[in-house]
């Protein structure tokens, strides 16, 4: 191992085993262990054995070297990064965990246990094992991942560039209907990339696969296997002539707030305004093909900050333009001012946000920055002929 | 039948998803853990890293042909004492 890395490293796990006692792994590039942090290897080892198998298969496709985030069915997560040579081949594989990411899980653990009336000498066995496992926030763990990347590879990276491996996925795998589930999500991603605003034929045939849980499923496998899937749609829409930026932005958002719900049908919604939200922009990435570079991404900006008024320094600054000359380029290529497109798409977003979520039409119109909610209904039944009740009432295809 | 001292948990329990009936590892403490529940699979993990645990459990199939699927993973019948 590299002394730089291993220094890293070093002061990385110091630090992070002042909040949490978290275990850190060293393997080769065989998959041999070489270290340990662990006073129990031998048996915490066994937890992640079980996942090996999805693992190693995961490594064989990756095609960039990201983290990986393996969990399994007991709640249990791990984030591996990998130290590769100058010519990219494999030198180590450096794993944090396991850790629980929810405390829910830990508890109802404990009563599963209770319920199967296990020996004394058992019972001391798991639970003593149990115990000495952290119970960290998903977003936090998600945290220290970003932060191990960094010490083995000196490079940023998004949580959305994450590599997933669900438990939940494991039933779907070993069954001969996941082929089909594959195989429409498949369609539904490339339905994304293309910018097809018909994709949600394919997004409720998701729920009714499992792919994105089913009624046996905990609310951590959801929000797990959620946030892979918007993984996945982010990749998607990039793929599709969404800026990076802009995607990994977006994809941050979504996936904290996934980690911030506390019902599964909230985590429908999230998950419905996620990738209508990918689809319409990359579908405008590929119909508003005249726009130039600076401006779309004047564009992509306002679409991020519509619950402010964005100073018009702010945005001419982020172009690279003076005031004149953007307020000037941006009529020329859009057709609209600058207020005129704020405003098209504070009243686009309020459309969807009625549609997909049940927020009021107060909290819509304070989170889109309309200032109050009489002129937030004014300007809408100007855009759209109704007002935002009769619009959500009539829920428009 | 007791498994060998050695023995390779996941593939173990990789087999013992192939069987026809439900299989079960019972030790002399009273413990009776179903192996196709996923619990009792990390469970029978971590009792397999204690020997003495180890030694004194018996696996017990309910299909007696799936005694033909885990052979190897089992002690020789004059091993089992």
């Amino acid at each position: 191992m590299a002394e730089r890395t291993e220094e890293h490293l070093r002061l990385f796990r110091d630090m992070v085993t002042c909040c949490y006692d978290l275990t850190f792994w060293a393997y080769d590039s065989h998959m041999n262990l070489i270290h340990s942090t662990s006073e129990t290897p031998k048996e915490l080892q066994f937890f992640f054995a079980f996942e090996r198998e999805r693992f190693d298969a995961l490594r064989e496709e990756m095609r960039e070297n990201k983290p990986v985030v393996l969990n399994n069915p007991l709640g249990m997560a791990w984030i591996a990064c990998f130290e590769l040579d100058p010519m990219g081949e494999l030198l180590y594989t450096h794993l944090m965990g396991p850790a629980f990411v929810e405390d829910v899980t830990a508890q109802n653990i404990e009563a599963a246990l209770i319920q199967m009336r296990l020996s004394p000498a058992s019972w001391q066995s798991f639970s003593a094992l149990l115990e000495k496992l952290p119970v960290i926030s998903f977003p936090r763990f998600l945290e220290y991942g970003q932060m191990m990347h960094y010490c083995v590879t000196e490079e940023k990276c998004s949580i959305s560039e994450f590599h997933y491996v669900s438990a939940a996925r494991k039933s779907f795998e070993s069954s001969a209907t996941a082929h089909a589930s594959w195989a429409e999500e498949q369609q539904m991603l490339k339905l994304m990339e293309e910018g097809n605003l018909d994709y949600k034929r394919f997004a409720s045939g998701l729920m009714d696969a499992g792919i994105l849980g089913n009624s046996s499923s905990t609310i951590r496998q959801v929000k797990n296997v959620t946030i892979v899937h918007t993984a996945l749609c982010t990749r998607a829409a990039i793929r599709g002539g969404l800026s990076p930026e802009i995607a990994y932005t977006l994809s941050d958002h979504y996936i904290n707030s996934i980690e911030a719900c506390r019902v599964m049908s909230d985590i429908a919604e999230v998950n419905d305004a996620m990738q209508d939200d990918f689809v319409h922009r990359v579908h405008r990435c590929r119909t508003e093909g005249g726009v130039s570079p600076q401006i779309q991404k004047c564009c992509d900006y306002i679409q991020l900050n519509l619950s402010r008024t964005i100073p018009m320094d702010e945005l001419a600054n982020w172009a690279g333009y003076s005031k004149s000359h953007l307020g000037k380029k941006f009529r020329a290529e859009t057709g609209q001012t600058i207020k005129e497109y704020t405003m098209t798409c504070r009243i686009e977003r309020a459309k969807q946000m009625l549609i997909s979520s049940k927020d009021s039409v107060q909290e819509i119109c304070e989170n889109l920055g309309f200032g109050s909610q009489s002129y937030f209904g004014e300007q809408f039944r100007k855009a759209t002929g109704m007002t935002p009740m009769e619009y959500r009432s009539k829920r428009p295809e | 039948m007791k498994l060998n001292p050695n023995v390779n948990v996941v593939a173990f329990l990789q087999d013992v998803s192939t069987c026809k009936g439900q299989v079960f590892f019972s030790t002399q403490e009273g413990d009776l853990l179903n192996l196709s529940s996923t619990l009792s699979q990390y469970v029978f993990a971590v009792i397999t890293a204690k020997p003495e645990l180890l030694e004194t459990g018996q696996i017990v199939c309910t299909e007696p042909s799936d005694a033909t699927v885990l052979n190897a993973y089992l002690m020789g019948e004059d091993e089992n004492g």
